[in-house]
């Protein structure tokens, strides 16, 4: 181009001198920021896949004079304490990271059970951001020297996960009522929570797994403290929640809403009237989602009192509510369902991913029955979506046939490695009929079924594995093809190119 | 600072609708690229802001082969209209560097190359391609020994053999 030329000569000379490549590039001549930054990324991926081997990635100071210069200068790179290398790298790292806020995980064994970390850990406690706290022992006797009593400015997320519910008890007034920083708070098994604590009330996530106590919290005291949390986005309460009252009124008495307008996610896992007590006086966008795990033992119709919460809640219009049922009387539920059924009990008309679970299954057939029975008492079928089944394996496909009888609008199903191999061989067997059930079916997720085994270095299929070709195929030629198949854990060696020929889209997890 | 040569308007491409950009690299090589592909660039940006201020239309010179600027261009064009959270000056930067995919083959290219990207990149300011480059030398050393990170990286041990055998923790720079 013309204009080039005017100014080439000059520049040409200009450029040769301030080049930042003209010479072969290397590494010691990247601007510290760089290296650091590169070493940042390193240490991030070294101790996320391998925290017993904190110490490993500590080999980059012993590349170079200027890597370890650039390593010791950069404080960030050494805030990630590695207790467990001893107490002379602890101290080393907590000098070395200068003023940098601190990220602490302090994960105790049978082997490991020392004090000092703890001592260590109170003389720094301001500058704690991140506080994971886990025992593997139940045994372990406790050492947290009140460090959750210290106040705690820079703190941002706290995670205890423990197995002995009294090692790392928070206290009634957590943090001596200081951490304005406090954003995140995980717990496993969790007797005593304090609900009144002001320091919840910036909190923007919440998992707390309570445990059964003497005095556990009323219902009043722990909805008044989610009130307070207005920037939730995720919650989630699961064990022994709160006693709500074992009568639920249809339609619920009003009570004074909680509004979240935040909350993307909810996660209830506990005694059904408990769930439907939480989750009645909650008002969430409608873009939350909701994963629901309910346990009930009465009569199986009395399962019907959350749907009609949810769907004033707006759950139902959430993009994925996910809902679980959980029995431990499975005939319980079978004759309840029975019952429920011949009232002429109708179910919600929603739209919902229901799983169901039945603990100690006597026989295929109670529980043939027994599911058949639940999903005719509380879902009309044709309203389900999704199932998710784990059933016996001896399932006939009558028993299919007649479970899905009326679910026409069925596009998903999960299954296992009992109740898939089932499934397929029904879906074999009624897919060429004029009217197949599950006629809108067409995706399917398989979990650690064996689709293909090795014998004397010889693939050969197995029935498994013929049932579910055979199933896609039939689909395939009657026009109600599976188009999706996810495939957890399964063995499926020589058989995915196969696969793939028949669904257009195959992934192996 | 980068030098800036005044470009007389009538032979810059881009009068009218379309902005573009003469970008000139150490090769000595001419390449105009539109605006908005390279507006990823803070030092770029910087430099148009400059432009404006003066009604001047300029050549942007650059201190690096056509060769790495031509890569990238390549990574702004392929992120054109993308919001990057790295490259946005407003937010806060996010606490994880994301790993993406299209970037990962993007920098499937030698040590050399790899290092004269994220010089460039760093010199133009454009934290994602920073970010991205980084994460793949990181990648290159993951797991290796001390001896091998030389290697591979081509650095030398410049340490004494006290030094070198010394544990770190006495080392204090």
């Amino acid at each position: 181009m013309a204009h080039a030329d005017v100014f080439r000569t000059p520049l040409h000379s200009e450029l040769s001198t301030n080049s930042i490549d003209h010479a072969l590039p290397t590494i010691s001549r990247l601007p510290p920021e760089l290296l650091a930054h590169v070493f940042a990324l390193y240490v991030e991926d070294a101790t996320a896949r391998d925290a017993q081997s904190a110490l490993r990635w500590v080999g980059i100071t012993h590349v170079s004079r200027r890597w370890r210069q650039v390593a010791l200068q950069d404080h960030s790179l050494w805030r990630r304490i590695p207790f467990r290398s001893g107490q002379r790298w602890a101290d080393e790292f907590v000098i070395r990271s200068g003023p940098m806020p601190l990220e602490v995980s302090l994960e105790y064994d049978q082997a490991w059970n020392p004090v000092w970390p703890a001592h260590l850990l109170v003389k720094h406690f301001p500058r704690v951001e991140r506080l994971l706290l886990r025992d593997k022992d139940p045994s372990l006797a406790r050492s947290d020297v009140g460090l959750l009593d210290q106040p705690a400015p820079s703190l941002v997320s706290l995670s205890i996960q423990t197995i002995a519910t009294t090692r790392f008890n928070l206290p009634l007034r957590p943090f001596d009522d200081h951490a304005p920083c406090l954003r995140h708070i995980s717990i496993r098994r969790c007797p005593r929570f304090p609900w009144t604590s002001p320091v919840l009330r910036n909190l923007v996530s919440l998992r707390v797994a309570l445990v059964a106590t003497v005095h556990p919290p009323s219902s009043t005291e722990v909805l008044d403290a989610v009130r307070q949390m207005a920037s939730l986005e995720e919650l989630a309460l699961l064990g022994d929640l709160p006693r709500f009252s074992r009568r639920m009124e249809l339609p619920p008495p009003p009570i004074p809403t909680i509004e979240l307008p935040r909350l993307r996610s909810l996660e209830l896992q506990g005694y059904l009237h408990d769930c439907a007590g939480i989750i009645q006086p909650l008002r969430v966008p409608a873009t939350a989602t909701l994963h629901l795990s309910a346990r009930w033992e009465g009569p199986a119709a009395e399962m019907r009192v959350l749907f009609p919460l949810l769907a004033a809640g707006g759950w139902f219009a959430a993009p994925c509510p996910f809902v679980t049922f959980w029995s431990s009387a499975d005939d319980n539920f079978a004759v309840s369902a029975r019952r429920a059924a011949a009232t002429g009990a109708q179910g919600a008309d929603l739209d919902v991913v229901l799983q169901l679970f039945w603990e100690d299954a006597r026989s295929e057939w109670s529980s043939f029955d027994c599911m058949k029975a639940v999903t005719e008492a509380l879902f009309v079928p044709k309203d389900l979506l999704d199932l998710q089944l784990f059933v016996h394996p001896a399932w006939t496909p009558d028993a299919w046939a007649a479970l899905f009888h009326g679910a026409e609008r069925m596009r998903a199903v999960g299954v296992d490695r009992y109740s898939g191999p089932a499934l397929f061989r029904a879906l074999a067997e009624h897919g060429g009929e004029e009217a197949p059930f599950l006629p809108r079916l067409c995706s399917m997720r398989i979990s650690m079924v064996v689709l293909e085994m090795g014998r004397d270095g010889v693939l050969e299929r197995t029935d498994a594995g013929r049932n579910l070709f055979a199933c896609l195929k039939v689909r395939a030629e009657h026009g109600a093809p599976i188009e999706t198949l996810s495939m957890f854990k399964c063995r499926v060696e020589g058989c995915v190119e196969d696969l793939k020929k028949i669904v257009p889209f195959v992934e192996c997890l | 600072m980068p030098t800036i040569v005044s470009v007389d308007d009538s032979t810059v491409p881009g009068e009218g609708s379309s902005r573009l950009l003469l970008l000139v690299s150490s090769d000595n090589k001419h390449i105009v690229v539109e605006e908005d592909i390279m507006s990823r660039s803070r030092f770029i940006s910087k430099q148009v802001e400059g432009f404006e201020a003066t009604s001047q239309r300029h050549a942007i010179l650059l201190p690096f082969s056509s060769f790495v600027l031509n890569k990238v261009i390549e990574y702004c064009s392929h992120y054109r209209g993308y919001y990057l959270l790295e490259d946005d000056p407003d937010a806060a930067p996010p606490g994880r560097s994301p790993v993406r995919e299209w970037d990962q083959e993007f920098l499937d290219v030698d040590r050399n190359m790899l290092l004269r990207i994220i010089k460039a990149a760093h010199y133009l300011e454009i934290k994602s391609l920073v970010g991205s480059c980084a994460r793949a030398i990181a990648d290159m050393i993951r797991g290796k020994t001390t001896e091998e990170m030389r290697e591979i990286l081509g650095v030398e041990n410049d340490f004494t053999p006290e030094e070198e055998h010394s544990p770190s923790s006495k080392c204090t720079g």
